[in-house]
């Protein structure tokens, strides 16, 4: 379980997130969504335990992020930076098995290793240098490596966590799909999994439920339905959205790109 | 009937990409690491033929039973001193400096993310040249009723201390999540070395006729000055900091993620940091006093070790402590026979290795910004 309770952070006088409580249960997969600046990554920061809160704190199984030691965090919570960077010439299988601890039997690690590349579809690649594979492909050989550690974490007994900032960022859409499918898998086999995402249509296909920022604050924390209507998103996000129901019973939320933006009023698109 | 084969066996090797088989992740020594042992063998092959090398050669040569017999005590009285007291204490000090500064280097290079972090060229070693002026020059004022037995100890404290002080300089300049460009790390380096270019001007300024000749001999970069008196505290100080350099294999290949990834991964960034810069400095600052400040090892070492064994720290750093040592033991075996019986510093060799890689290495970056 992952939590956060009352949490507050301010960069000098701006506040980034203002008194945020969350509740992420074993085996949920939640959805953080909001506009650029809202606070998703700080919120995130917070709740992967990298950033230390003004006011309230983080929580993984109950007890607070900061009692543990970067290695005992380690191995209950993973996570996917919002920009990762390498500056070494690693192959991707030495990427995906980087953040696994030293306690796992190097066999293990190995196999943990190779399952989290087949998971994000770079199982193929294994071999080749990470600098040498496209942007998307990098990116994926990171979440790999997050994946990785989260099993790893398992199998000494943690992984209770798994935090994805933007994990679709800059992915074609059949690897969006594989990342939050590998997410998914992650919550189904008892994580807490908190992702950032801005494509609510994916939030909504795969997230038990969608947390909307506006600002520094949830506004919203229902399940995907719910949580999403056409006024509020065009509000939240000061565009006219549009949402609607998918031919394959998905839902759908997109910008109404061809009418102006607008501040208030309704939008012109029929809520589901 | 055929024996049979573990099934097990088979389908691992079936399904696993070869490399992680074979790699288990960094930091770890699996089954397979046949080749990077093949190539730190070769390494250590060539350091322990450049330490016989730097025994054998001189005015007198010693062949390989005098040496075995100077160490059972039983060689003529000549070829025992010069075994003794001359030869061996220099070859282990140069040894000793050369893996110091190689793996103060690899770990530089690491933490910093930095290919071009050098002890010297960021101004570790200026930090502990300072540090071992200031005993040279004013010892006999301020530690003038020191204990005799603690005198060997004043320079690579002091050493040590100044190494620290630059240390804590740059990786403060350093600080900062997503890292800090190449430059400037060189530029707080470049700042630091004219800070201690002027302070060591004015200790010479200031410094008696028999201090300046010790300085000036000193501040050139030379193992000449190895007697056990020397080695002895060299080595205490030394091998300790190396061995705690050498188990940074798992942290240094985290911190390629960049330091908020490395402590997504369990590294506990600070602590690591403030670890790796202390026994740096400490191993910086003991090869520094014992023999001046010799240049461009730590930053061709690590390359060296890099290029012949891949990016996995748990073998970059073995390697660069053998490259390091090979290449002193190389470059004093140079100046000492190559115009007998003058000597000329041992910075005048590494110079001229180092110097030129180091353009290498600016360019080979200049084409790949370029690219």
């Amino acid at each position: 379980m992952l939590e956060a309770r009352g949490v507050t952070i301010a960069y000098g006088r701006r506040v980034a997130v203002a008194g945020a409580d969350l509740r992420i249960g074993a085996g949920e997969l939640v959805a953080l969504c909001g506009p650029n600046g809202s606070g998703k990554s700080s919120l995130i920061g917070v709740m992967s335990g990298d950033l230390k809160p003004d006011l309230g704190e983080a929580l993984i199984g109950g007890a607070p992020v900061a009692a543990f030691s970067v290695a005992a965090l380690a191995r209950r919570r993973a996570a996917l930076e919002q920009s990762p960077t390498l500056s070494a010439p690693f192959t991707v299988a030495v990427l995906a098995g980087l953040a696994i601890p030293r306690e796992v039997p190097p066999a293990v690690a190995a196999e943990i290793a190779a399952r989290a590349m087949a998971a994000v579809g770079l199982a193929h690649r294994a071999d080749e240098r990470v600098h040498s594979l496209s942007g998307g492909q990098q990116r994926r050989a990171h979440l790999a490596r997050a994946l990785a550690q989260l099993e790893a974490g398992r199998s000494l007994g943690g992984g209770e966590a798994l935090t994805l900032d933007e994990p679709t960022a800059g992915l074609d859409f059949a690897h969006q799909i594989r990342a939050m499918r590998a997410a998914r898998v992650a919550a189904d086999s008892g994580a807490a999994v908190l992702a950032a995402l801005h494509d609510l249509s994916l939030a909504a296909a795969f997230a038990d439920r969608i947390v909307l920022m506006r600002a520094g604050r949830i506004v919203t924390d229902e399940a995907p339905r719910a949580a999403l209507s056409s006024d509020r998103l065009s509000e939240i996000y000061e565009t006219p959205m549009c949402l609607f129901e998918a031919p394959d019973g998905g839902l759908c939320a997109v910008p109404s790109y061809l009418s102006p933006p607008f501040h208030s009023g309704a939008s012109r698109c029929l809520s589901p | 009937m055929r024996p049979m084969r573990s099934p097990a066996r088979g389908f691992d090797a079936m399904s696993l990409p070869a490399s992680i088989a074979a790699e288990g992740g960094p930091g770890r020594i699996a089954a397979g690491f046949g080749w990077r042992a093949r190539v730190l063998a070769a390494m250590a092959a060539l350091g322990v033929a450049a330490f016989l090398a730097e025994l054998a050669f001189g005015p007198v040569r010693l062949t390989l039973d005098d040496m075995s017999a100077a160490l059972l005590g039983e060689a003529p009285a000549a070829a025992q001193a010069i075994f003794a007291e001359i030869r061996a204490p220099r070859a282990l000090l140069a040894a000793l400096v050369g893996a110091a500064l190689g793996l103060s280097g690899t770990c530089l290079q690491g933490v910093l993310r930095n290919p071009l972090a050098d002890p010297g060229l960021i101004g570790v070693s200026a930090g502990a040249t300072v540090g071992a002026v200031t005993v040279i020059v004013l010892g006999d004022l301020v530690f003038g009723g020191a204990p005799l037995f603690l005198r060997p100890f004043l320079l690579p404290v002091a050493a040590f201390l100044g190494a620290a002080a630059a240390a804590a300089f740059v990786f403060s300049i350093a600080r900062g999540r997503e890292g800090v460009s190449v430059a400037t790390v060189i530029l707080a380096g470049v700042a630091v070395n004219a800070i201690a270019g002027a302070f060591i001007g004015a200790m010479v300024y200031v410094s008696d006729d028999r201090q300046l000749r010790e300085l000036t001999f000193w501040t050139m970069g030379s193992v000449g000055g190895a007697r056990w008196a020397v080695v002895l505290p060299t080595l205490l100080f030394a091998v300790p900091a190396a061995a705690m350099l050498a188990r940074s294999a798992r942290a240094l290949g985290l911190f390629q993620l960049g330091e908020r990834a490395a402590c997504h991964s369990g590294v506990d960034v600070e602590r690591e940091k403030l670890r790796i810069g202390l026994f740096t400095a400490l191993a910086v600052g003991a090869a520094t006093a014992a023999a001046g400040p010799i240049g461009f090892i730590g930053l061709v070492a690590p390359h060296v070790s890099r290029l012949l064994i891949g990016p996995n720290h748990a073998f970059i750093l073995p390697g660069a402590a053998l490259v390091g040592a090979a290449l002193t033991l190389g470059a004093d075996l140079l100046v000492r026979t190559a115009a007998p019986p003058a000597e000329p510093p041992i910075g005048l060799a590494t110079a001229l290795i180092g110097g030129p890689f180091f353009l290498w290495l600016i360019v080979a970056r200049m084409r790949r910004a370029d690219a």
